[in-house]
């Protein structure tokens, strides 16, 4: 059976990339797209519009969805044993597909119902015509298709979050391999990485049942019944990868040529190829692209980086950041709200994002390099060039001043604190 | 220790008998070379060894490599497509009269025949976060010699030290590449590797030392953090300091959130709040030199701080350009304004208030705003 990808319009900003180069589970989203159809034993076919679908029965799908091998694969299982000729995917409300939710343009049934359900744009149908409009496909085949929902599992943890004006947070952080998502908004790409993890992991564990079954049975044998010590012995380290012997891993995906230093902590966390984790730099529940560096005692919590970056910030978390961007030197990131909400820019407007906690989403390219703050929710543009302002860095030392003095930076230059009194003094 | 005694002891271990002196004074079959000048014990040795019998004058070269490209930016060496030569000389015949080093220097070199020493091309990779991607190829060498004319050259040689110290004391090393000193206090959850201690050195918990020569009574507290370091004697780090490819003279307290290939006088204070930057972000860190700002060659350079220093905080936003040079004794402070110096008296409760110019405002009756 084939699988219709067809193109729309879609782009991710601050980036300008067509949604189908999109970063998910550390490739890109047509990557993803092609895994997925391969694991359901679907030949993946790309198109330009809906006129070009010629063979029945077939999967259609819009290029900016984002689906799981496990869920594609359920979704064409699940059909044909009920016998669904026309099928639309629909998963259960549930944590994982509220974690994802918001900015989606999905539809929603019985949403305060009995059966709550998420339909995403996957259709499979036996014979034509389609719409050759893509905006009245859901109208045509929405009546056409029957929902169906396909088999979800999920394992939650509860997260606490800071306590804001005695407000105790938390929230119910979800792992599961069954996830569909439409990507319009790079808010998308963090919650997708933030799943990745679990899809990542189970997706691994049926590409290689023994292999992984294997290491989860040493790991429970050496971790005599707790939960940390298993997961250290849980990991994946790819082909040519040199770990320093003082560094933790814990539930993570190395690939190949990984370099990870001393001291260094990496949890829950897939990392690309020849990404160089230097001395004592903790990365925890984040996606790290192809190649990146991260400097000495860097930390990134919860965050998705492309290819290429290096990265060298105090800390940086609930963030998304582009390729080959070159962030070091203080610049940092205001990640929280005190109430309400976290807005962020979607189709030209400021909208919720539905999080109190979310940092920004960084271009392609672009050097932070200043000491600055950047807010909440903000999309830094590709190629930002961001220095320090002259007059905040020291860039000339006269010789001549006393020693002993108070000295203080005035202009790029310094001067004793005397004489910046005198000039305030003096209204200069 | 200073130079001038480092090269005494390499000599004296190649079976040189050291002698400062004058020019004027220099007897045949003599190892010539000025007080800027570097040289371990199997340089000098193996220099000897491949000087050709008879008279004349041999001047010392070594081959182009990664120990070159290291050592010699900004220095005061003559340099051909192959070899770079140093201004050490053995002399095996009447000196040439001369009333000071750049004279006889001169004259030395116009008949000197260079005998050309290999120091070999092992080199440690390190990425750097440089916004060119290039790695730092860090030259794995007991063979070494440097011209010493400027701040960078004494940076750069002293990242050098550990690996030749390790490599004249093969076989003092423990299992984790160590040579320790007398009396150290080193807490069992510290990592401690490729690294020469000094005598009563004290290690804190979760302290981690890597390729580093921490001198005699030097403290290190907890969670202090050193990559390719040299710490002068007595000096102290303070509580989660990070510092990468410094060098520390005597005496000082020491603590940084980051700081990277520096240089830190004599006697100093150091806190955690002042940011020294250490990037050329679109050409390389010019420094001083003669009077001029020169090319340094290096994109990953940081400052030079004197004797005496004491330095504070440049506020929030604050940081040293890098490459500066800060004379001896100055004490640097924050601006007052740049920190809240009069609170609110009676704040009501979730009332936001803002720091302007050192006094707590009110955010809606200030006068802060953006510029029309």
């Amino acid at each position: 059976m084939k699988a219709y990808i067809f193109y729309t319009p879609t782009f991710i900003k601050p980036f300008g990339d067509h949604v189908s180069q999109a970063w998910v589970m550390n490739q890109s989203l047509s990557q993803c797209q092609q895994r997925a159809c391969d694991a359901a034993g679907l030949e993946l076919v790309r198109i330009k519009d809906l006129s070009q679908v010629n063979s029945f029965p077939c999967v259609v799908m819009p290029d900016y969805v984002y689906v799981s091998e496990k869920a594609l694969r359920d979704f064409v299982v699940t059909a044909k044993r009920k016998s669904f000729h026309n099928a639309r995917l629909a998963i259960k409300r549930c944590v994982s597909t509220q974690y994802s939710l918001a900015l989606q343009d999905v539809e929603l049934f019985d949403w305060e119902g009995k059966r709550p359900l998420v339909a995403y744009d996957i259709w499979l149908m036996d014979s034509g015509p389609i719409p050759k409009d893509t905006d009245s496909l859901r109208k045509v085949l929405g009546d056409r298709c029957q929902i169906l929902e396909i088999p979800l599992r999920e394992l939650t943890i509860p997260v606490k979050q800071p306590m804001i004006q005695q407000q105790a947070r938390s929230f119910d952080f979800p792992i599961t391999s069954t996830v569909c998502c439409h990507l319009s908004h790079w808010t998308h790409l963090l919650w997708l990485s933030h799943l990745s993890f679990g899809i990542a992991w189970m997706e691994l564990a049926r590409s290689h049942r023994l292999k992984t079954g294997l290491k989860l049975l040493k790991a429970l044998a050496t971790g005599s019944g707790k939960k940390w010590k298993i997961l250290a012995g849980l990991n994946q380290v790819g082909s040519g990868c040199d770990v320093h012997p003082t560094a933790y891993l814990e539930a993570s995906i190395l690939a190949e040529g990984v370099k990870v230093g001393a001291g260094a902590v990496i949890r829950n966390s897939i990392i690309g190829p020849n990404v160089t984790i230097s001395d004592h730099a903790r990365v925890i529940n984040s996606v790290i692209g192809e190649n990146c560096l991260l400097t000495e005692n860097y930390f990134i919590l919860h965050s998705l980086c492309y290819p290429g970056s290096v990265l060298g910030n105090p800390k940086t978390q609930m963030a998304v950041i582009g390729r080959d961007v070159y962030l070091y030197g203080w610049t940092s990131f205001l990640d929280a709200k005190f109430s309400g909400y976290i807005k962020v820019m979607h189709e030209g407007k400021p909208v919720d994002s539905h999080r109190s906690f979310l940092a920004c989403c960084v271009g392609h390219r672009a050097v932070l390099n200043a000491r600055v703050l950047i807010h909440a929710g903000r999309e830094i543009p590709n190629d930002l060039y961001m220095v320090s302002r002259p007059d905040d860095t020291l860039i000339d030392i006269p010789s001549d001043l006393p020693a002993n003095t108070p000295l203080v930076c005035d202009r790029g230059s310094l001067i004793t604190l005397e004489e910046l009194k005198r000039h305030e003094r003096q209204g200069d | 220790m200073p130079l001038g005694l480092a090269v005494t002891k390499e000599l004296q271990q190649a079976g040189i008998e050291p002698l400062m002196g004058k020019v004027n004074g220099i007897q045949t079959n003599s190892i010539l070379l000025p007080d800027t000048m570097f040289v371990t014990r199997k340089v000098i040795r193996k220099f000897i060894q491949n000087c050709p019998p008879g008279r004349g004058v041999f001047r010392l070269a070594l081959k182009k490599g990664p120990l070159t490209r290291w050592l010699c930016p900004l220095a005061n060496i003559d340099t051909n497509d192959e070899f770079v030569m140093f201004p050490c000389y053995l002399v095996r015949k009447q000196p040439p009269k001369a009333s000071n080093w750049e004279q006889l220097h001169r004259q030395l070199s116009r008949s000197a025949q260079p005998v050309i020493l290999d120091p070999g091309s092992r080199v440690t990779r390190i990425r750097v976060p440089t916004r060119t991607g290039t790695e730092s190829m860090i030259p794995r060498t007991d063979m070494v010699a440097a011209d010493v004319s400027h701040w960078v050259h004494l940076l750069w040689l002293n990242q050098l030290i550990p690996w030749i110290m390790l490599g004249q004391h093969e076989g003092k090393k423990n299992e984790d590449g160590c040579i320790m000193g007398d009396h150290c206090d080193v807490h069992p959850t510290a990592l401690v590797e490729n690294s020469i201690l000094g005598d009563h050195v004290t290690i804190g918990p979760f302290a981690s030392v890597r390729d580093c020569v921490l001198g005699d009574w030097v403290e290190l507290t907890e969670s202090s953090r050193l990559n390719r370091c040299c710490v002068g004697d007595r000096c102290r780090t303070l509580a989660d300091s990070y510092f990468i490819g410094c060098t520390f003279f005597p005496g000082s307290t020491l603590a940084n959130f980051m700081l990277r290939e520096s240089i830190i006088g004599r006697g100093c204070f150091i806190t955690s709040g002042l940011v020294f930057s250490a990037v050329g972000l679109t050409e390389p860190v010019h420094v001083n030199m003669h009077g001029d700002r020169v090319d340094s060659g290096r994109w990953l350079l940081g400052s030079a701080v004197g004797h005496g220093c004491t330095l504070g905080t440049l506020g929030l936003r604050g940081n040293i350009a890098p490459g500066m040079e800060i004379p001896n004794g100055y004490m640097i402070v924050m601006n007052p304004k740049d920190g809240l110096q009069s609170p609110c008296v009676n704040p009501r409760p979730m009332e936001p208030f803002m720091n302007v110019k050192g006094t707590a405002t009110e955010v809606n009756a200030s006068t802060y705003g953006r510029r029309s």
